[in-house]
């Protein structure tokens, strides 16, 4: 189980974000909930038996969340007004409608993953998330205060997560499980982008997406997973690291 | 440093060898138990988790009136998380620790499927509240609802008759599993015994939680621009893929005018959250609707409303769907069938079934016969109007005896 390096819960929220670009095309978006899954990894350190620890105390913290959710404000769905420019669609071709609501996750989900990318790449606090993922002994030698950083990208990954929870809102009903459906599928995005890498994470969410709703018409929803989630083993199979291997040292 | 006196000792292994004591009352031989199987998280939360209230708010009515063969009802609640193998873990505890005197439980036939075997290994009770696929029979089972001979036959054949539009086209959209499968296949000989061919229908399967239904329901689309005759929707997804489908079936402009869906298991529950104004004409059939007329109903819904409010039950006060009350209807059937006994022992209280009848909120009179532990309902078929609710648009005249085995 390789999980992530530094800001993996980073990766892991953005990924969730993301992956609501497939809905457009299919499959796998990602959820409120979601914000869960970044904390998965938020104690990820280097050695496995941490990862695992940060992994199940995601879990029951996840668990911990909803349940909390549930007592005090029930399971019912809750009503959200889709703005009436988010409804209807356009045809496009023959009888291929493309809906304003997937087309606004998708741009929305372009605009996070653009804006967290220059936040990486162009702010201090980008410069010090970098710096730890790629050598945390050094960064932490060199004044960067390696606590802090890990957790303000999770807090910024959470926020993601919060993010694509919003832009699912239009398409799917709020209610506290509306992100459970995806818990799995964008921690597979992460694991098949690449950990630690946005472009391998879009580049897997879309890619999952295409697959599953290529597949769908022609042998079944139920197939598509089967056969989307056989592809990813033999991915993994073939690039353990993922479509788009994380700088830095191993 | 020891802060350990002899004396705290003492007086702490006291305490806890008293607590039994306090604790014990709870379990005295003056109550009897129920045990609920009903999921208060995963996919089935919303619809299931009401359902333990319900059976509170029976037992609460039974023990206001003295309780059942002068003991107490105490309701059992467990979670078993929407996962089906865990129904039937959780329905052996319930009747091999708790020693419960009947289990109510389970939405979907595949946690049925999995609890029969503990039910009939340890010869339990179970009632179950859910209108089904039947092609079962079991005398530990009371199935409560109905079979499709006395709910979804009657719905399909007032759609292809000239009240419901003439359907002659169908798309059956359902979740993967028993219940959904056994109904289309149930529904495909019906159709061939009418003379449709195999061409007009067409059958897609979901996972269970699927959400994502772009794709399904452009599917329908083209299925109902490809011409021909009237085309519906046959509905059998489950839980939280009702509600995301109906979503997509307005926004990519379906309209029930054109094509109608028949949710099988839609109630009102699902549509709580939506905009219901772009789906008024869709249909459901139970054997209970929440706009049901009488005085009967009416007094229940108050009376649902007040214990929501009373046990501060995080539900909408104002929504009642047909599993609610066929589970308040289980636990005085049951109550019934225990006082008519005598006792609490499943074969004595199954031996007193033959005959019980009981007056429910949906304003029919429930029957049990001699034959099978199936109970006699009325036929509802709702149709969705604008304020999140369906509106009774036919019901039958009495109680279709029900018919477990489909002959088709």
């Amino acid at each position: 189980l390789v999980i992530p390096r530094l800001p993996g819960r980073l990766w892991l929220g953005l990924a969730a974000l993301l992956c609501c670009a497939g809905p457009a095309w299919g499959q796998q978006p990602p959820a409120d909930r979601a914000a869960v899954l970044a904390m998965l990894c938020s104690e990820g350190g280097q050695e496995v038996p941490k990862a695992v620890g940060a992994l199940l105390s995601g879990v029951a913290a996840d668990l911990l969340l909803v349940n909390v959710v549930r007592v005090t404000f029930g399971t019912q769905n809750l009503q959200f007004q889709t703005p009436t420019y988010l409804s209807g669609g356009m045809r496009v071709v023959g009888d291929f409608l493309v809906t304003w609501n997937h087309l606004g996750a998708i741009l929305f989900a372009i605009a996070a993953a653009l804006a967290t990318s220059a936040l990486l790449r162009f702010t201090d606090l980008g410069l010090f998330i970098r710096a730890v993922t790629q050598n945390r002994s050094m960064a932490g030698c060199v004044g960067v205060s390696t606590r802090r950083v890990d957790m303000l990208a999770f807090g910024f990954g959470a926020g993601l997560a919060g993010l694509g929870g919003l832009a699912l809102s239009p398409i799917y009903n709020v209610n506290p499980t509306m992100g459970s459906g995806f818990i799995i599928d964008s921690f597979m995005v992460v694991v098949l982008g690449g950990v630690g890498s946005l472009w391998g994470a879009a580049l897997a969410s879309l890619g999952i997406g295409v697959v599953n709703v290529g597949i769908e018409p022609f042998y079944g929803a139920v197939a598509a997973k089967v056969i989307a989630l056989l592809l990813i083993i033999l991915l993994i199979q073939w690039r353990p690291e993922g479509l788009v291997a994380a700088k830095g040292r191993r | 440093m020891n802060h350990l006196t002899r004396r705290a000792v003492l007086a702490g292994a006291g305490a806890a060898l008293a607590a039994p004591a306090i604790i014990r009352p709870g379990w005295a031989a003056d109550t009897v138990k129920l045990g609920c199987l009903f999921s208060s998280s995963g996919t089935m939360a919303n619809l299931e988790g009401r359902m333990n209230y319900v059976a509170r708010m029976a037992a609460d009515e039974l023990n206001a009136a003295g309780g059942v063969l002068g003991r107490q009802v105490e309701v059992v609640v467990t979670n078993p998380a929407s996962d089906w193998p865990t129904y039937a873990q959780m329905g052996r505890q319930l009747l091999q620790e708790q020693k419960v005197a009947a289990l109510l439980g389970c939405w979907t036939s595949v946690s049925r499927k999995s609890v029969l075997p503990v039910v009939e290994q340890n010869d339990g009770l179970l009632f179950y509240p859910l209108h089904f696929e039947g092609e079962e029979n079991s005398k530990n089972v009371v199935y409560m609802n109905s079979p499709p001979s006395s709910s979804v036959l009657p719905a399909v054949d007032y759609l292809m008759g000239a009240d419901g539009g003439n359907a002659r086209r169908f798309f059956m959209l359902g979740s993967d599993y028993v219940w959904p499968r056994t109904i289309n296949k149930i529904l495909k000989a019906y159709w061939g015994t009418k003379g449709i061919a195999a061409s007009a229908w067409r059958e897609e399967y979901v996972p269970f939680g699927f959400s994502n239904f772009q794709n399904l329901v452009g599917q329908i689309r083209g299925f109902a621009n490809a011409g021909g005759e009237q085309p519906i929707v046959v509905l059998t997804v489950v839980g939280n893929s009702i509600p995301d489908f109906l979503r997509e079936y307005v926004n990519q402009g379906l309209k029930p005018t054109e094509v109608p869906v028949l949710g099988l298991d839609m109630v009102e529950a699902d549509l709580e959250g939506l905009n219901t104004a772009g789906l008024v004409g869709n249909l459901n059939c139970w054997a209970y609707l929440q706009n049901a007329p009488g005085p009967r109903n009416q007094k229940w819904l108050a009376d649902w409303a007040a214990y929501v409010k009373k046990a501060g039950a995080p539900y909408r006060p104002d929504v009642a769907i047909d599993p609610m009350v066929s589970t308040y209807d289980s636990v005085h059937l049951w109550a019934l069938a225990a006082k008519k006994a005598g006792s609490f022992d499943v074969p004595a209280v199954r031996a007193a079934f033959p005959g019980l009848s009981f007056d429910d909120p949906s304003g029919y009179t429930l029957t049990m016969n001699a034959e099978n532990n199936y109970v006699g309902r009325g036929v509802f078929i709702g149709s969705v109007n604008d304020a999140q609710g369906f509106d009774v648009l036919w019901q039958s005249k009495g109680t279709p005896k029900p018919i477990p085995f489909s002959p088709a």
